[in-house]
């Protein structure tokens, strides 16, 4: 089966004043489809930068990055704009949740930039909702809603376009613990459907829902962990 | 292509409601920044509402006055020769006007006309004064042509034979004859009985509106009524089209001249009159209401312009994190452009519906208020063209303002916009 991700030698450095800040040294890497994998490392070590650039929202100082097999660290705007809206779903820490749209039109955001039409884009985003457990929620406004559930509407919106890859930068952070595995439990099975998902975290427990734990320091790949399965209770 | 354009269909829908959620959301923010936009589209349309006005009037003059007719006259019609002057100048007498009639070989016709002005006039219950009694032939129906509200214009037996009978302007009728037929009925001037032959519409022109206070009777009436030393006959010189006006004016000058006995060193001692001097006043009109307006416009309008560009920095700003989520959910740079493009012409828009609503009470206030009867020759509801003018402005300074603000949300790194706290 085709490599999803395989990052080479991927340096991304920044240019503060006289300074360089090197986030990334070197990172080498393959994800295949189906994989479930959790990015751990302290803060500062990098973890975003990394997710920045496997989802296509950032590009690499130096290094190549194959998604599918397509080279994209090269592209312009426009053209990671367009492989962000097909090929991957992001799942952000502070939700990101537009505060004056309901959780349907939250959801449908996507489909706009893909040209779906609007009909079409409102039965997708209801049964999305649906499937992660909203269905009695379409027309809450974020600030109607749970902190789990503005989560779960992002994930949602993450899926409404059926991503290669979902990334989630740190999920579970800004949820009690009870919501968070509910979260996860989200995500397992998520996975089990067959999703490849990323996430960043620092919090052992919740790496230990992946399946291939890849430990960063100082922008570097430090030590990776197998585990045949996820433990899902 | 089929899923670009639809890609850009669902872009604009999506653009449009951000833009309405947007500024309902800060509903007195934008209502003051478009204050610039409002003040420079209410000049506009309250500009152009004259100008179409003073337009339609000025047609009407022309076709009162003709385009293609002379009035060979003592007094000069706008002053080029000073009235003290010209006072000087002998009469003209009908016996001139007839001899210079015989000669004229070029007119499609020419007539006497006699002219009073201040005149009084009664039926059996009313009077009126303040109005023009205008002796002529048969020949100045070509002035009424399209006024005539009941009867017909004199006769040229009536000119032949001298009857008594009139033919009334508007307001001469309204206020002689309220609410009856006025056919058949008789009024009285200088101990005169005249029977009403006929009535004209409306007619109101740009520099007067004495045609609506005129009667028409037979010139050979109006001699009969008025001093044989009488100085005010009018010598109409009508050209066959406008293009001959020129030959046929050189003639009546020279015709003239001749039957005034001047000698060749003599200037004239006559005035021609036409419609070319009022011409020349109502173009200095137009120029100054542009010159004001376009002033006062371009300093709204940029005002406007101002106005719309830093509140759209500021609402990029304000939005950065929104514009970072929808960077990385797929939105590419021209979606962005275009919502903030959208969302500023949208701004403009609003205060140029705002102005149009201003401007419509302001005219009605002027119309029915501040000058009732002066603006007569003004529309009383703002011409479709001139909203659709105010419209199209109205988009075109909000895109002008709202490109760089756009252009800068467009770009924003996604990673920057997301973290922006
Ligand atoms: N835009 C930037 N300009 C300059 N330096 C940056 C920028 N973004 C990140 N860095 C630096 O790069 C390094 C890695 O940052 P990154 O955000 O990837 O860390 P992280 O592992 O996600 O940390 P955390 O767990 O706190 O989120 C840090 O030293 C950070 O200061
Ligand atoms: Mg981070």
């Amino acid at each position: 089966m085709n490599t999803l991700i395989h990052l080479e030698n991927i340096v991304r450095e920044y240019q503060m004043g006289e300074e360089v800040v090197r986030a990334l040294r070197g990172v080498t890497l393959s994800i295949e489809p189906n994989e479930y994998v959790a990015i751990m490392g302290p803060s500062g070590s990098g973890k975003s930068t990394l997710m920045n650039i496997i989802g296509c929202l950032d590009t690499p100082t130096s290094g190549r990055y194959f998604l599918e097999g397509e080279d994209v660290s090269d592209l312009d705007d426009n053209e990671l704009a367009e492989i962000r809206n097909k090929k991957i779903g992001f799942v952000f820490q502070t939700f990101h949740l537009l505060p004056r749209y309901t959780a349907v039109r939250n959801v449908e955001l996507p489909l706009i930039y893909a040209g779906v039409p609007a009909d079409e884009r409102y039965e997708r985003a209801v049964a999305m909702l649906e499937k992660v457990g909203l269905g009695d929620r379409l027309f809450h406004k974020p600030n109607e809603l749970s902190g789990g559930q503005r989560q779960r509407v992002a994930i949602a919106r993450a899926l409404i376009n059926n991503p290669s890859l979902l990334l989630a930068d740190e999920p579970t952070g800004n949820l009690d613990s009870r919501t968070g595995a509910e979260i996860l439990a989200l995500f397992d099975e998520l996975w089990r459907q067959g999703n490849t998902i990323i996430l960043v975290t620092h919090e052992p427990h919740v790496a230990q829902h992946a399946n291939r734990i890849i430990h960063i320091l100082d922008g570097q790949i430090q030590k990776e962990e197998s585990k045949t399965s996820s433990i899902p209770v | 292509m089929m899923q670009r354009t639809l890609n850009i269909l669902a872009e604009f829908g999506e653009s449009i409601r951000i833009a309405v959620a947007a500024i309902a959301a800060n509903r007195v923010r934008s209502l003051l920044t478009t204050l610039g936009v409002v003040i420079g589209v209410t000049f506009v349309v309250l500009m152009g509402w004259f100008l179409d006005g003073l337009d339609s009037a000025w047609e009407r003059t022309i076709s009162s006055l003709g385009y293609e007719v002379i009035y060979i006259h003592k007094f000069d019609w706008t002053g080029r020769t000073p009235w003290r002057e010209a006072r000087k100048r002998p009469p003209i007498t009908i016996r001139q006007i007839r001899a210079a009639i015989a000669q004229l070989t070029l007119a499609e016709r020419a007539y006497p006309r006699g002219n009073a002005w201040g005149q009084t006039v009664r039926s059996a219950e009313n009077s009126i004064s303040g109005i023009g009694i205008i002796g002529t032939t048969s020949d100045n129906d070509w002035e009424v042509a399209n006024s005539i509200e009941a009867g017909r214009f004199l006769a040229p037996i009536e000119d032949l034979t001298a009857s008594y009978v009139a033919v009334l302007g508007y307001n001469v009728w309204q206020e002689l004859f309220p609410n009856q037929n006025p056919l058949g009925q008789t009024i009285f001037y200088r101990g005169k009985k005249f029977r009403v032959i006929g009535i004209l519409k409306k007619r109101g022109t740009l520099i007067s509106d004495w045609g609506d206070n005129a009667v028409y009777i037979p010139f050979r009436v109006f001699q009969l009524l008025h001093s044989t030393n009488f100085s005010n006959y009018t010598l109409v010189v009508k050209a066959p089209s406008q293009s001959l006006l020129p030959e046929v004016t050189e003639e009546a000058r020279m015709v003239m001249r001749k039957v005034r006995n001047l000698a060749p060193w003599e200037p004239d001692n006559f005035s021609i009159n036409s419609i070319d001097a009022f011409e020349q006043q109502v173009r200095t009109i137009r120029i100054a209401i542009w010159g004001i307006g376009i002033g006062m416009t371009g300093l709204s309008f940029l005002v406007g312009i101002i106005g719309i560009m830093n509140i759209m920095f500021v609402s990029v700003v304000e939005r950065t994190r929104e514009i970072g989520l929808r960077k990385a959910v797929g939105a590419k740079r021209r979606a962005i452009l275009l919502q903030f493009l959208i969302e500023a012409a949208l701004l403009s828009t609003a205060g140029a519906v705002i102005a149009l609503l201003l401007s419509q009470g302001a005219i009605a206030g002027a119309k029915f208020l501040l000058f009732p009867g002066d603006l007569g020759f003004t529309a009383s509801i703002i011409p479709p063209h001139l909203m659709g003018i105010a419209l199209l402005v109205a988009v075109l300074v909000g895109v002008l303002a709202g490109f760089a603000p756009a252009l800068r949300a467009a770009r924003l790194d996604p990673v920057e916009a997301l973290r922006y706290e």
